[in-house]
């Protein structure tokens, strides 16, 4: 369904029979009585409903259309949403690691100067 | 270097609060401040002496990052874990995973509370657009998420500075889930606590109401579908006209919704089957002394181990399990292990306690490897250096990735 197919088109269904001899009758009677009562009432209401048809086929793909669209931008929304989720979560672990290395580095490097400042002269141990 | 322990903690009624409580004393000599958190609202039973501190989980924010290392016990309850794997989200650490299944945790935390854009988000974590597209699949026709196609260990193996797991089966999850994680194979401790029942076994079946001649036969542990009771439960009769003495002992708690009792009158075994549900562990301690034999099943499995299997072992008795998951990796003179195949499972279950109820000599050597096993690879010791020494590799391992 794309606004050009015409399957939403309404029209008139030309009369046939399937009585033989009579039948050719039957139509020219049918299509008298069609003319006389119901044609001039019924067609522009044809044309009416073709013409609301045909609008809300062309609505009906812009919509369609739309909802495509914003499937796709929610479908990339949501691939965005999880990527950020997910370095979100690797930023915190690497912050981590990065804070207890710096941690256990600081230790060490204060352990070393208390070493340093024990073996410097007028300490206990230089003494 | 400081280590906060967060977990469940006796006398939380679950096994892994026991498991902390064993491993605690193990860790304290490798840390020079060692801190219990928890967020139990009943007091802690811990000898004092053991942790430096027992602080609310509110004591992170002002610990802050980098200045203790968090060890989280992770598992898939939600009245147990919710407090370690909300910390760890923010405060990342050394995570002890028991549990290859956390959908059943995830579910609890986001659906059942009605907080449906948390269950898309924690789906969208582990799988990208496509976790979110299933998430919404799922609530739409109402289809259940299955554990096997959506275990959901992405966040914890992700915000995890290294992870602990018990078996290479349950390493193989956490690596699919997220393949740069560090993670540690270190085996299930031996749980059975120091001061654990001494009875021999015929003074615990007297205890426990057994006579002298009965052939017990235990199960323990939680009871759900994938514990293959029924299929227990089936290779009754067969034993029965053999053994009129079999007694088979249901001990642990029926998860919500299976009716076991149901289950068991189905095959008119009222009068064998006996169900103690959940006891206390010196309770628990003397069913194991009084079985003759232990049977463990569990299929599907999610790579998790059983306390109750490694308490049993350490017992010295001879166990059935399943032969699949972490179980398939024990060594295979130290358990019987029984295929999973619905079509031979009872056929088999019937052959190995046929076989062990007849042979006495056969169950003491299984019995015997067994507690083998337990003595040599998962003493409280041996297993609390390896978890210091992998806490420390991390740190060293992350400070040579900081290196220029």
């Amino acid at each position: 369904m794309d606004g050009t197919d015409d399957w939403w088109v309404v029209f008139e269904r030309p009369f046939h029979s399937d009585k033989p001899l009579i039948g050719g009758i039957i139509i020219w009677f049918r299509q008298l009585w069609n003319s006389v009562a119901t044609q001039w009432y019924v067609r522009p209401l044809l044309e009416q409903q073709n013409e609301i048809n045909r609008q809300l086929v062309l609505e009906l793909a812009r919509v369609r259309e739309e909802v495509s669209e914003v499937s796709e931008e929610v479908s990339v929304e949501q691939t965005i949403a999880s990527a950020l989720d997910q370095e979100q979560a690797d930023l915190r672990r690497q912050t981590t690691e990065m804070l207890l290395s710096l941690t256990e580095e600081l230790h060490e490097l204060r352990r070393r100067v208390e070493q340093l400042e024990q073996r410097l002269p007028g300490s206990g141990d230089a003494a | 270097m400081k280590l906060a322990f967060v977990g469940p903690w006796p006398p939380q009624p679950t096994g892994i609060a026991d498991y902390d409580y064993a491993l605690l004393p193990a860790l304290r000599p490798y840390f020079e401040e060692l801190v219990v958190v928890t967020d139990a609202d009943v007091p802690l039973e811990l000898p004092p002496a053991l942790v430096d501190a027992i602080c609310p989980p509110s004591a992170f924010e002002h610990w802050g990052i980098g200045r203790i290392v968090p060890l989280y016990a992770m598992g898939n309850s939600i009245r147990y874990h919710e407090t370690a794997y909300t910390l760890l989200r923010r405060f990342p650490g050394i995570t002890m995973l028991h549990d290859g299944n956390l959908l059943p945790f995830v579910h609890a935390r986001t659906l059942s509370r009605g907080l449906v854009a948390d269950y898309v988000r924690e789906l969208g974590f582990a799988r990208g657009r496509e976790g979110c597209q299933r998430a919404w699949h799922s609530l739409r026709t109402a289809e259940a998420l299955v554990p096997e196609e959506d275990p959901l260990l992405e966040r914890v193996a992700r915000a995890s500075l290294g992870l602990i797991v018990h078996s290479n089966d349950m390493r193989r999850r956490v690596l699919r889930a997220f393949p740069q994680a560090r993670v540690a194979v270190i085996p299930h401790l031996d749980v059975t606590p120091l001061d654990a029942t001494r009875e021999s076994p015929m003074e615990a079946r007297a205890a426990l109401g057994f006579s002298p001649n009965d052939c017990v036969v235990g199960a323990f542990g939680f009871m759900a579908p994938n514990k293959r009771l029924a299929s227990i439960l089936a290779a009754m009769p067969p034993l029965l006209a053999d053994f009129p003495d079999l007694r088979l002992v249901c001990v642990g708690e029926a998860v919500a919704g299976y009716d076991v009792e149901q289950e068991i009158a189905a095959r008119g075994l009222e009068t064998r089957v006996r169900l103690t549900g959940w006891l206390p562990l010196e309770r628990l301690q003397q069913y194991i002394q009084a079985v003759d034999i232990g049977i463990n099943l569990r299929y599907p499995t999610w790579g998790e181990m059983s306390g109750t299997l490694i308490r049993l072992m350490a017992a010295g008795k001879p166990v059935l399990v399943t032969q699949a998951g972490s179980f398939s990796e024990l060594p295979d003179e130290s358990v019987i292990k029984i295929p999973y195949d619905a079509a031979v499972e009872v056929a088999e279950l019937v052959q190995a306690l046929s076989a062990l109820l007849q042979e006495q000599a056969l169950r003491e050597r299984i019995g015997a490897a067994a507690r083998r096993y337990i003595v040599e690879q998962c003493t409280p010791a041996d297993i609390g250096r390896q978890v210091a020494a992998f806490v420390e590799f991390v740190i060293r391992d992350a400070h040579a990735g900081l290196q220029p």
